[in-house]
C-alpha cells in the first residue's frame, strides 16, 4: 500500500462517523489534489472506502467493517534519532578540513590519481592512509573524482544517515525502528562510519538487503557478490548462503564477485595484478593494527605480542572454529527463516576472523541487540542492555585484557556461544521479532 | 468570474479528459463542486486545479499503478534510444567510409530497422524527452563541434523545431487512431515525420546558409541533398555536410517515433504478476556500477583514437560516464516496466 492511500485511510479513520469531502481529505492527509484523487480512486476500486453524493458534493468514508491501517510509528519517535544524527553530523563536518572524513579523502585521492595515470595503490593520504580495497572499488569510486570536497562530504554524510535509517527499518520491526536507529547512530561503528566517511555502512546495508529483502528473489546473491568485489570481508556471507541451502544465490554471488573482479582486471590490469599478488597480503598497510581499534582475533593476539607463526596458527584454529560454528548456527537459523539472526551471527564471525576489524566493521554486533536469547528472564533482559553498552560506550579504552577486547569477546559470543531463540510464527519476515499488525477495526 | 477562475475551470475539464472514461464524468462533476466550495479563494482554486492538471491520471481499472521506478525507467528509454541512434549513425559512417556507398546504404537501412523495432511507444512526452536527449548528446556530448556549424545556435533551433513538429504529429495521429480513422493516421504519422525532419534541417542550417552565402530559397532541397552520398564542394557542400552530420541521429529517432505511431495495437497492460521489483533493483545497482567500470574501460581504450566519436564526447568526463552508468542501471532495474524489447526478450508493456 502506498503512502498516499495510507494517509487517506488514516485521515478517514480519524473521524470514521462522517463523510469527508475531497478538500477535507487533502488537508487532513497532507496531499495535493492530484495525489489525493489517484489514491481515492484506487481505494474505491479496492472496496476499502465508499463514496456518496451529499448536497452536490461527493463525500468519502471507510467501507463498513474495513480495518484501518494506522501508521506504525509516530514521526515524533524518530526525533531522538534525527537529533542524534544531526549532532553527530555537525561534529563530524565541523572537524578541520585536513582530517574531516579522512577515508573518503583516501577514496577520492586514489581515483583522482587513477584518472591521471597513477596506480590506486601508490596513493598515500595526508594522514598516511593508503587505498586498500580491490581494484573494482577504485572503479566504483570514480564518480567521486574531482568533486568539490565540502559538497561531497555533506552528500556522503547525508547518504550515511539515510542508510542507517534503512538499516534500522530492514529487520522489519517498524515499532522498534526509531529506537534501533537511535542506538545505531550513537553506536561506535556508525559514529566511525560518519567520522571517517567510510564505505562500510553502505556495504553492510547492501548485504543486509540481499539477505533480508531478496529472500524470495531469483537475484539473491547479487548484492553480496558486488559488496565482496568492493571489499573482501562480505565473502563469508556467500558461505552462509551455501550452507543455508541458498545454493543458487551463493553461485550468483560468486559469479558476480568474479565478474566484477574480471572487469576490473581488464580495465586496470596492472593494479589488479598488484592487488591480488602483493597488496592483499600486505596487512600492515591497513594502519595501526595493534591498536584496540582492531577488534579481530588477529589484533588481540598481536596486542599479546604473540609471534607471527603462533598467531597465525591460533587464528587459523580458533578463528576457523568460531567461523565454522557460526556458519553452522547461521545455516540452521536460515533454514528456519530467521535470516536476521543468520546475518548477525555470520557478521560477528567476520569480525573475529578478519585480519583487521576496525570499529566501523562491527555494525553487525549492534544488530545483535535485536535478537532474543534463550534463558532465564534476567538474561533475556540483560542481553540487549549488554550489547548496547559494549557497542555504545568506549569500553575498549578501559584497559587490558578484558575491556580492551570487549567487542571481540562480544563477537565471539554472538558467533558461537549465545543461544538465540528460533523464529516463531508471527515474527517478521526477517525473523527478528514479532511484526505488530497495527490494524484495528473502526467499526464503521 | 475572474481569469484565474476560468483557467481553473478549464484545467479541470482538460484533466478529466485524461482520466479513465468510466469515472471521468463523476470526477469532473466532483472537482467542479470542490472548486465551487473554494469560491472567493482564486489562488487556492488554481492550485487545486493545477495539481490535478500536472499529476498523472490514475491507471485504468485492472492495471497496476505506475510507480516512480516505472516512470524513471520509461523516461530513460528515449535517452537510451538517442544514444543507440548516435551509435548506429557512427557505424553507418564507418561502413560508408570503409566499404563505400552501397555498404553505407545497407547499414543505414539496418539502423532504421533497428530503431523501428526498438521504438515501441510514441507519446508527446516521449518526443519531448527525445528532443532533450538529442540536444544534450549532440551538443553537450560534443564539446568540440564535429562540423563548423554545430554549436548551440544551430542545434537548438533544429531540435526545438523537430520536437514541436513531431509532438504535433503524434498528437494528431493518435487522435485519428483513437477515432478509428486508421487509414488517415498512418500517412499523417509518416508525413509528419518527414516534415519534422525537413523543418529541423532548415532551422539547423539557416545560420550556416547566412554565413556561407547560400541562398535560403534552396532550403527545401537541403534535406534530400544532405542524404545523398556526396554533398559536393564549395559553400553548399559545407552546408550539406553539416546538415547531414546533424540530421543523422535525429532521423533515426524520427524513425523510432513514427514506427511507434504506425503500430496498430495499443499498448496492453499486464496484470500484476510475479514481477521481482527488489531483484530488478539489485540488478540495476550491479549493472550501474558495472557500467562505471565499462565507461572507464572505454575511456582508456579510446585514448589516442578519434576524440570526436559523434554523440559520445561526454564519456571523456567522469560526470558523463556516471550519467551513462545511471542510465544503464535505470534501464536494467526498470526493464520489467518498459516496452523496450531486445533480442526477443519477453515483451512487457505498461
Amino acid at each position: 500500500m502506498g503512502s498516499s492511500t495510507t494517509a487517506v485511510l488514516n485521515s478517514l479513520a480519524a473521524d470514521p462517523g462522517r463523510g469527508h469531502h475531497g478538500l477535507d481529505l487533502a488537508r487532513g492527509a497532507g496531499l495535493s489534489s492530484g495525489s489525493l484523487y489517484r489514491a481515492l480512486v484506487r481505494l474505491l476500486r479496492s472496496g476499502q472506502i465508499e463514496a456518496r453524493w451529499e448536497n452536490g458534493r461527493r463525500t468519502y468514508r471507510l467501507a463498513r467493517g474495513q480495518a484501518v491501517h494506522r501508521r506504525h510509528a509516530v514521526p515524533a519517535h524518530w526525533l531522538p534519532a534525527a537529533l542524534a544524527a544531526l549532532i553527530t553530523a555537525w561534529l563530524v563536518l565541523d572537524r578541520p578540513a585536513g582530517v574531516r572524513l579522512s577515508d573518503l579523502g583516501v577514496y577520492t585521492g586514489a581515483v583522482e590519481g587513477l584518472l591521471h595515470g597513477a596506480s590506486l595503490y601508490d596513493f598515500i593520504s595526508a594522514s598516511n592512509a593508503p587505498f586498500t580495497y580491490p581494484p573494482f572499488a577504485g572503479l566504483v569510486f570514480l564518480p567521486l573524482a574531482d568533486l568539490s570536497p565540502l559538497p561531497l562530504q555533506l552528500g556522503w554524510t547525508l547518504a550515511t544517515v539515510v542508510t542507517v535509517t534503512g538499516l534500522a527499518l530492514l529487520p522489519g520491526v517498524r515499532a522498534h525502528a526509531p529506537w534501533y536507529a537511535l542506538v545505531l547512530v550513537l553506536s561506535a561503528p556508525v559514529s566511525c562510519d560518519l567520522k571517517y566517511g567510510q564505505v562500510s555502512i553502505f556495504l553492510a546495508a547492501l548485504v543486509a538487503a540481499d539477505v533480508l529483502l531478496l529472500r524470495e528473489s531469483r537475484w539473491q546473491g547479487l548484492l553480496i557478490g558486488l559488496c565482496a568485489a568492493i571489499k573482501l570481508t562480505p565473502l563469508i556471507f556467500i558461505a552462509m548462503l551455501w550452507f543455508a541451502g541458498r545454493r543458487r544465490a551463493a553461485v550468483l554471488a560468486t559469479a558476480t564477485f568474479t565478474a566484477c573482479g574480471l572487469l576490473a582486471a581488464v580495465t586496470l590490469p596492472a593494479d589488479s595484478v598488484r592487488f591480488w599478488a602483493i597488496e592483499i597480503s600486505h596487512v600492515s598497510r591497513l594502519g595501526y593494527i595493534t591498536s584496540v581499534g582492531n577488534q579481530s582475533l588477529n589484533g588481540a593476539l598481536m596486542r599479546l605480542d604473540l609471534a607471527a607463526p603462533t598467531r597465525s596458527a591460533v587464528v587459523l584454529v580458533l578463528g576457523g572454529a568460531v567461523a565454522a560454528l557460526a556458519l553452522f548456527r547461521a545455516a540452521r537459523h536460515g533454514r528456519r527463516g530467521d535470516w536476521l539472526c543468520a546475518l548477525v551471527v555470520v557478521g560477528a564471525a567476520s569480525v573475529v576472523l578478519s585480519p583487521v576489524s576496525w570499529t566501523h566493521h562491527q555494525v553487525w554486533l549492534v544488530a545483535a541487540a535485536l535478537l532474543p536469547v534463550r534463558g532465564p528472564a534476567w538474561a533475556r533482559r540483560a542481553w540487549p542492555v549488554a550489547v548496547v553498552a559494549v557497542m555504545l560506550l568506549p569500553v575498549t579504552a578501559l584497559g587490558p585484557p578484558v575491556f580492551s577486547n570487549a567487542r571481540l569477546l562480544l563477537a565471539i559470543a554472538i558467533a558461537a556461544l549465545v543461544p538465540f531463540t528460533p523464529a516463531r510464527p508471527g515474527r517478521s519476515a526477517s525473523g527478528g521479532a514479532p511484526v505488530p499488525t497495527a490494524t484495528a477495526s473502526t467499526g464503521a | 468570474m475572474s481569469g484565474l477562475d476560468r483557467l481553473a475551470g478549464a484545467l479541470i475539464v482538460a484533466t478529466a479528459r485524461r482520466w479513465p472514461a468510466e469515472i471521468a464524468d463523476d470526477l469532473s462533476r466532483e472537482w467542479l463542486a470542490e472548486l465551487e466550495a473554494l469560491r472567493g479563494r482564486p489562488w487556492r482554486r488554481l492550485t487545486f486545479a493545477g495539481s490535478l492538471a500536472l499529476s498523472p491520471a490514475v491507471e485504468e481499472a485492472g492495471e497496476e499503478p505506475v510507480t516512480w521506478p516505472a516512470r524513471l525507467a520509461r523516461g530513460a528509454v528515449p535517452v537510451a534510444l538517442t544514444l543507440l541512434a548516435a551509435a548506429l549513425i557512427n557505424a553507418v559512417r564507418l561502413l560508408y567510409g570503409g566499404l563505400g556507398p552501397a555498404a553505407g546504404a545497407a547499414a543505414l537501412a539496418v539502423a532504421a530497422a533497428v530503431m523501428a523495432y526498438a521504438g515501441r511507444r510514441a507519446t508527446v512526452g516521449r518526443v519531448v524527452l527525445f528532443g532533450a536527449a538529442l540536444y544534450a548528446f549532440l551538443l553537450a556530448g560534443n564539446e568540440v563541434a564535429v562540423m563548423p556549424f554545430m554549436g548551440w545556435r544551430d542545434i537548438a533551433p533544429a531540435v526545438a523545431v523537430w520536437t514541436a513538429a513531431l509532438a504535433l504529429t503524434v498528437r494528431v495521429s493518435s487522435r485519428l487512431r483513437a477515432s478509428a480513422r486508421h487509414r488517415l493516421a498512418a500517412p499523417v504519422a509518416v508525413l509528419g515525420g518527414v516534415v519534422a525532419l525537413e523543418a529541423a534541417t532548415i532551422a539547423g542550417s539557416l545560420r550556416a546558409a547566412t554565413a556561407l552565402g547560400v541562398h535560403a530559397g534552396s532550403a527545401p532541397a537541403w534535406l534530400p541533398a544532405a542524404l545523398l552520398p556526396a554533398p559536393g564542394n564549395g559553400p553548399s557542400g559545407v552546408l550539406l555536410g553539416n546538415a547531414a552530420a546533424m540530421i543523422g541521429p535525429i532521423a533515426l529517432c524520427t524513425v523510432a517515433v513514427v514506427a511507434g505511431l504506425l503500430r496498430r495495437a495499443a499498448p496492453v497492460s499486464r496484470a500484476p504478476g510475479s514481477r521481482d521489483a527488489l531483484g530488478s533493483g539489485a540488478l540495476g545497482i550491479v549493472a550501474g556500477l558495472g557500467g562505471l567500470a565499462v565507461g572507464e574501460l572505454l575511456r582508456r581504450g579510446a585514448s589516442g583514437a578519434d576524440p570526436m566519436v559523434f554523440g559520445f564526447g561526454f564519456l571523456a568526463h567522469p560526470a558523463g560516464r556516471t550519467a551513462l552508468a545511471l542510465l544503464v542501471g535505470l534501464l536494467v532495474a526498470g526493464y520489467p516496466y518498459v516496452e523496450f524489447r531486445l533480442w526477443g526478450a519477453r515483451r512487457q508493456r505498461y
